[in-house]
């Protein structure tokens, strides 16, 4: 558990810190669903795509549709590079205040200091 | 005033005081780099030519010492017929450098006092000072920017800590930050 030293408010520094590491994660984790939408999305305009242009009924009468699905995959192939991109930033910005938090945990337990219980699922 | 211009009076109000945090972070970040790098160059000074003379005097005469120490004696003095035990390298330059320790002693003086021309150099006292003092600057930049973050935290802003930011400091209670 640790002593409480009065110079220190190790509880709350740590709780704060695990807070902004937790809510990077929830970003990247937000950006990483919305990223798989996308992708899905441009899994089923493409598919839609080869199914017109491999069907000869469609022939010479679907060209609009081609053309608005060809703008659809460009749109979402862009929408798809900037959320990764934010995706990347994210990672970034959660592994740092990660490792931010960890360094204070550390420095907390070498001195001895109160920290938060740990959540691992360890029964004993 | 409509409710659009309040709004935007707002927005540039919270885009300013955003901008006015980030430069503060980075002004305190910008003058613990140059502390730091004030450290480094300090570290790095020679102490005065006389201390460096001081020590090859020293060293040499170190050298000599544990060279003779390493001489097997009882080869010499107790068995019969006497015998010199194969020394090793490192005593028998010892041994060469005790037959000629002041003109060894003059090369490698020559040589460093060519090194020391138009340099700097600091005392150990003066240095040990010098250190101390960067070192509580260091810290009162740490602190500063600890609680500038904190500040900017409390006013919505999430500013990102430095990974290598002291974990002493992040621990600090908010009345320990000033």
């Amino acid at each position: 558990m640790g002593h409480a030293n009065p110079q220190f408010d190790s509880l709350g520094r740590l709780a704060h810190l695990d807070g902004i590491a937790s809510a990077k994660h929830l970003a990247a984790a937000d950006l990483g669903a919305k990223i798989r939408t996308a992708r899905d999305d441009l899994h089923r305009v493409r598919n839609r795509l080869r199914d017109i242009e491999a069907d000869n009924a469609f022939a010479g009468r679907a060209d609009a549709e081609i053309a608005r699905l060809n703008s659809r995959i460009t749109e979402l192939q862009t929408t798809i590079d900037r959320l990764e991109a934010r995706r990347s930033a994210a990672n970034d910005e959660w592994n740092a205040a990660a490792r931010t938090h960890a360094r204070a945990l550390e420095r907390a337990k070498e001195r001895g200091l109160p920290t938060p219980l740990e959540i691992n699922g360890d029964l004993s | 005033m409509n409710a659009m211009g309040t709004i935007k009076k707002l927005l540039a109000g919270a885009t300013a005081a955003t901008r006015e945090v980030g430069t503060g972070i980075d002004q305190l970040r910008a003058k613990r780099l140059v502390v730091l790098d004030e450290i480094a160059r300090i570290e790095s000074l020679p102490e005065p030519i006389e201390d460096v003379f001081a020590a090859i005097d020293r060293d040499l005469d170190a050298m000599t010492a544990r060279a003779t120490e390493s001489i097997y004696m009882p080869a010499l003095l107790r068995a019969s017929p006497p015998r010199l035990e194969n020394p090793g390298t490192d005593a028998m330059i010892g041994l060469l450098v005790a037959a000629n320790r002041d003109a060894f002693a003059a090369i490698l003086r020559d040589h460093v006092a060519a090194q020391y021309e138009g340099i700097e150099v600091m005392e150990p006292a003066a240095r040990a000072d010098a250190l101390a003092t960067l070192a509580a600057d260091l810290a009162d930049l740490e602190r500063a920017e600890e609680a500038l973050i904190r500040t900017a935290e409390a006013a919505g802003f999430s500013p990102l800590r430095r990974e290598d930011a002291d974990p002493d400091v992040l621990l600090l209670a908010d009345e320990e930050l000033g």
